[in-house]
């Protein structure tokens, strides 16, 4: 097999940003003392444009590499890759833009920064591609070990390196499990190709506890319960910019992949073989139910938004429970609700990065101590509270669309009882994403007033934005991307 | 020149686009705030008459807007207007200069923020009464609650928070079923969706699944309106939301709970609406009854206002119920005569709480002597409240009971007397208050100084009596642009669940001898199907008894 | 393929090598054994991978075990870097003393 140069075209996007973090880590030996906010420019160019090249072939056929046909690629450029790439690149370069004025204020200005979170994204880009379970499992650690460093970049906060020895054990924990269901499928199958996969019907007891124990390793890194433990500590400790890449960026790859499993290989043994559809069920219940309870008794901002990522990751399985029946826009509907899920959870995370203070502290991030903020920057204010309605799932967001998407695509699957616990576990969700409202307009502001210091950077204002105009335009106008989720969802003969 | 769909379209973006305006304008500069965001309500009050005037008496929807939005989704951006949303619309736009007038000293800080979210609610209300379809509706139903919300918890009492989360959250519960529900609707049987209300009023479900949707969108409209007993978040929310807050409350958002009724709930779920119309009709007098006994105990004077929009809107509720033409005008009329009384209340009450910090009525008693001019429009108002003949309240209620007598199912002659009661009830706490108030020595020195009404507060309470008392010696005026409407939709109610309403009613009628023309059936529907003599299907004739009610114009019918 | 040895024999040792590793990184205190067991149960998939490509004659199986490794490799450093910045903030790498944030 020879490799030519034009056949790696598909791989462009990903290239590109491989090329341009190298890039940055080679200038960082030379850079010294200087300000780093070039990195930011540089990665966040970088990762626009790998978006741009994604989202510019989409319709185009799709390509296979290394191999000549699905059984044999372990990469498959096609739109569901093309736009899963766009995705986990927009949510690197939002993440990109809240970083620099983070990391001045936090100490911690490196240009391997940025590098890292451009090889996270290449890393999430290859789970999107995957033609086979080992090229899977090459991107996720491509992915999470990246994201392993980027949590504890604070060596000298005790919090941050808490949680990148607390998130480093759990998810190095999920990648044993990962892999040795992988090995186990492979002695089943003989073939670690998802394509083939798809042509075992009837499970053995070898493929069963295979993927039985993929799925552990998915729901480890999705948090869903009751492998969530490690998600409220992580996210509490790591940078804040990069907790908001985490919740997202992981999040979106996971579920991406876990989609392409679902469509390719686990879809047909789910309908033939009855036992996946109640446990992932019960795991998207669990999910929703824990996640939202737990996120209502927190006292800080930080570790809320964290549980409640945990519930989102519940919604998101009610969409894989549907797509597991069979039912056609379950992948589209989950595709776009990891979008808006993304510009609203990094826009709320970017609030508050612009609020961190210098001292840092957990202090800083508790419902107090945003009292009277909404009067006091109020575009700040008007952004957090569109970031709190979207993320209830109220329209006109994003939020809302993706939830009423996701759950349409339960009924028609006929899980009408799990659309149901969704929204149950929304109404729950209101009430502590109206906490941070109330905190940030109603709650007495003691005089003088605490005083954040309102981190102001171009990049972090560009990026707050950027998020809440797409949360508003995937709300109002949701037809662009419902085009393209339909075109990804194509593209997997669906 | 606009089209008279396009000014719907304007009176509905109109405040949107002002609150966006406004956003812009400094925040200290508090006069010209308030000032700009009365002249545009005004303006948009003016516009609004527009459609009054574009309006051809009809029972269909008029003036529709109808583009393609979301494609994938079958959801249109489709506005339009029938009788009920016109006067229903008008209401709104009419309330909010007066509530912004009202409001001017009473809140003096976030003045900007306080005129941008009264801004932002009345678009959420007017696009919620004109939707047409249920996805653009349910859009501009959550839109509402996030002003009101801010409205309730910013600028409220003591207890703001607590009041404006439960408002919330009770509001959101409602709203999260009611979303299932369009969800299951929109979801065709061939596979693809259609948000729009057309199709889903042509659509059959099984009785079980018809059942369960008719209940998801009634929990959701009923803890709006509020029924009983969904209720209790309304008191808090009235006692502790500012003066403008209240006014908007009562005067508009509950209706929207009345208008989801008629509008979605009954007409989509014909069959589970009439087999639901008993229960909602028993909650409907209890309502009434229940919020006239509480509000009579109510040492305060805004929980006394508050539990008395849960009694009226159980008139609304109980109109409905019956399923009578009567009824359902009736109904209407009780909402908007209830968004003239209830606002001009709560003003008034929020005029002596600018004054004295307190609304308990202890605290007060003949002050009648030292602001008669207060005292005027006080005694004005609870007349027109309490449904005195001649004033606003009086052939909304009287419609009512009318439509409950000659319902179709036999409950209605029972509950009749109950919510007569009711009407009694109403009366008594409210002149209750009032001598309370008013009347009696003066005994608290507090009340030695103070002031009666400035020019601004007359300016803001005059339309609000004109319209009470032109509404109560003209309701004409109003009922000829309902009655189609609320003929249309018993049709349709009665269509669709393929009852003989006709040889019901008239049998009713002839029993119980409350005949207006004793000639003709009152009522004459056209059944498909069932009515070969009968007007052709889609022809409709006026209801006589409506027209009974004029005290001033001539009926010309008899 | 050896005759003397059946498949099922390799897969019940990495069955057993797997569930050791599991249990010391739930039962183990201190960060590196916890982060051995971790690797026993990469390499108990390693056994897996290396046998059964025997079984199916499939040289694939070999490559994923050397991919497997390498990853094994980067995941060590990045780890240890990690757990070398634990023990500078607190003179400790039992995770048991990782209790800065609960809730």
């Amino acid at each position: 097999m020879s490799i030519s140069l034009p056949a790696l075209e598909p791989l462009l996007p990903g290239l590109l940003l491989v090329g341009v973090a190298i890039l940055l880590l080679m200038y960082e030996v030379f850079a010294g003392q200087a300000d780093r906010t070039y990195a930011a420019h540089l990665a966040v160019v970088g990762l626009g444009l790998s978006m741009f090249l994604s989202l510019k072939a989409v319709g185009t056929p799709r390509a296979l590499l290394f191999g000549t046909d699905l059984a044999n690629a372990p990469l498959i450029v096609d739109d569901f890759a093309r736009v899963a790439s766009a995705l986990v690149a927009a949510a690197g370069l939002v993440a990109a833009l809240l970083s620099p004025s983070y990391a001045k204020n936090a100490g911690h200005d490196h240009g391997e920064y940025y590098g890292l979170i451009l090889f996270a994204v290449v890393g999430m880009m290859i789970m999107s591609m995957a033609g086979d379970l080992m090229t899977f499992f090459l991107g996720l650690e491509t992915m999470s070990i990246a994201v392993y460093a980027l949590t504890g970049l604070r060596a000298h906060d005790p919090r941050s390196t808490e949680a990148a020895l607390k998130y480093f054990l759990m998810g190095a924990f999920a990648t044993g499990f990962l892999l040795f269901g992988i090995a186990l499928v492979y002695g089943a199958t003989a073939s670690v190709s998802l394509a083939t996969l798809a042509t075992f019907k009837a499970g053995s007891p070898l493929l069963t506890l295979g993927i039985a124990l993929i799925l552990i390793g998915f729901a480890f890194k999705v948090a869903a319960v009751p492998f969530h433990m490690w998600a409220p500590d992580v996210y509490e400790g790591a940078p804040t910019p990069v907790t908001g890449f985490m919740a997202v960026g992981v999040k979106a790859a996971a579920f991406i992949a876990l989609l392409r499993l679902v469509h390719s290989g686990l879809g047909v043994s789910a309908q033939t073989d009855s036992t996946w559809i109640p446990i992932l069920s019960a795991l998207a219940v669990l999910t929703i139910l824990v996640g939202n309870v737990l996120a209502l008794v927190q006292q800080n901002v930080k570790r809320m938004l964290a549980y409640s990522s945990v519930s989102h990751a519940g919604y998101l399985l009610i969409g894989v429970v549907a797509a597991a029946r069979g039912e056609a826009s379950a992948g589209s509907a989950i595709i776009f609700y990891l979008t808006s899920y993304t510009f609203m959870t990094l826009g709320a995370f970017g609030v508050l990065t612009f609020l961190e203070r210098k001292e840092g502290g957990p202090e800083s991030e508790r419902y107090g101590a945003f009292a009277g903020i909404g009067f006091r920057h109020p575009a700040l204010g008007m952004a957090m509270s569109l970031f709190m309605v979207a993320l209830a799932g109220m329209p006109p967001t994003g939020g809302f669309f993706g939830k009423l998407y996701l759950f349409t695509a339960a009924i028609r699957a006929e899980e009408t009882w799990l659309a149901l616990v969704g929204i149950a576990g929304s109404l729950i969700s209101v009430y502590y994403y109206l906490r941070v409202i109330v905190a940030f307009y109603m709650r007495e502001v003691p005089e003088p007033g605490p005083t954040p210091t309102a981190t102001r950077s171009a990049q972090l204002t560009l990026g707050v934005a950027l998020a809440a105009f797409f949360v508003l335009q995937l709300g109002l106008f949701p037809a662009p991307l419902l085009a393209l989720t339909k075109s990804a969802m194509l593209s997997l003969g669906l | 020149m606009l089209q008279p769909a396009e000014i719907l379209a304007a009176v509905v973006f109109l405040p949107l686009v002002g609150a966006l305006v406004l956003a812009l304008f400094p925040a200290g500069d508090h006069n010209n705030l308030k000032g700009t965001a009365i002249g545009l309500t005004t303006a948009n009050f003016l516009l609004s008459l527009l459609l009054w005037g574009n309006f051809r008496p009809g029972p269909g929807y008029q003036m529709e807007l109808n583009l393609a939005w979301i494609e994938p989704f079958g959801i249109h951006f489709h506005l339009g207007l029938d009788g009920i949303s016109l006067v229903l619309v008008i209401l709104t736009t009419f309330l909010m200069p007066l509530t912004l007038l009202g409001a001017w000293s009473a809140v003096e800080h976030r003045v900007k923020e306080f005129v941008i979210a009264m801004l932002a609610l009345e678009t959420g209300m007017l696009g919620a009464f004109v939707s047409l379809d249920l996805f653009l509706f349910y859009l501009f139903w959550e839109a509402m609650l996030i002003p009101m919300y801010f409205l309730i918890g910013i600028w409220g009492g003591q207890r703001r928070i607590y009041a404006a989360v439960k408002f919330f959250i009770f509001t959101m519960a409602g709203s999260l079923l009611m979303l299932v529900a369009i969800l299951v609707v929109a979801t065709q049987p061939t596979g693809g969706f259609d948000f729009s209300l057309a199709t889903a009023l042509t659509r059959d479900f099984a009785p079980q699944t018809e059942r369960l949707l008719f209940w998801a969108f009634a929990i959701a409209f009923a803890i709006k309106v509020p029924m009983f007993p969904v209720h209790t978040w309304l008191p808090d929310a009235h006692v502790e939301a500012p003066t403008a807050g209240s006014v908007i409350l009562a005067g508009v958002l509950l209706k929207l709970g009345v208008y989801g009724f008629v509008r979605f709930a009954f007409p989509m779920f014909p069959n589970a609406a009439l087999a639901a119309a008993p229960v909602l009709g028993w909650l409907a007098v209890i309502g009434i009854v229940y919020g006239a006994l509480v509000a009579w105990v109510q040492p305060d004077m805004k929980k006394l206002v508050a539990y008395s929009s849960v009694s009226h809107l159980g008139f609304c509720m109980l109109g409905l119920a019956a399923m009578t033409t009567e009824g359902v005008a009736g109904a209407i009329f009780v909402c908007i005569a209830h968004g003239i009384s209830t606002p001009a209340l709560f003003l008034l009450v929020g005029m002596l709480y600018e004054r004295r910090h307190t609304r308990v009525l202890a605290d007060y008693g003949g002050i009648a002597r030292k602001v008669p001019i207060f005292a005027f429009f006080l005694v004005m108002t609870v007349m027109a409240s309490a449904g005195l003949p001649a004033l606003s309240g009086f052939p909304g209620e009287f419609l009512v009971l009318l439509g409950t007598y000659t319902s179709p199912h036999g409950l209605g002659r029972i509950w009749t007397i109950v919510a007569a009661t009711g009407v009694i009830l109403a009366a008594v706490y409210l002149l209750w208050m009032t001598q309370r108030v008013l009347f009696g020595p003066l005994q608290n020195p507090a009340n030695e100084d103070l002031q009666d009404m400035n020019a601004r507060e007359i300016v803001t309470l005059v339309p609000l009596m004109v319209m009470a008392v032109f509404l109560g010696l003209h309701p004409s005026t109003i009922l000829d642009k309902i009655e189609p409407a609320s003929t249309r939709f018993v049709q349709l109610v009665h269509q669709g669940s393929g009852t003989n309403y006709q040889a019901d009613a008239g049998a009713l009628r002839r029993s119980s001898g409350v005949q207006m023309r004793p000639t003709t059936p009152s009522i004459q529907l056209p059944i498909r199907g069932q009515n070969p003599g009968g007007p052709p299907p889609g022809a409709f004739q006026r209801v006589p008894g409506l027209r009974g009610l004029d005290m001033v114009a001539p009926v010309k019918e008899q | 393929m050896s005759p003397a040895i059946p498949v099922e024999n390799y897969l019940y040792l990495a069955i057993v090598l797997f569930s050791i590793g599991a249990a010391g990184v739930l039962i183990r205190r201190n960060a590196i054994v916890v982060f051995m067991c971790i690797e026993l149960m990469l390499n108990a998939a390693n056994l897996v991978l290396i046998s059964f490509a025997r079984h199916h004659a499939d040289p694939a199986g070999h490559i994923y075990v050397l991919l497997v490794m390498a990853v094994a490799a980067a995941e060590v450093a990045v780890g240890l870097a990690i757990m070398i910045a634990m023990f500078r903030e607190r003179k400790s790498i039992h995770v048991d003393d990782l209790r800065d944030m609960h809730g």
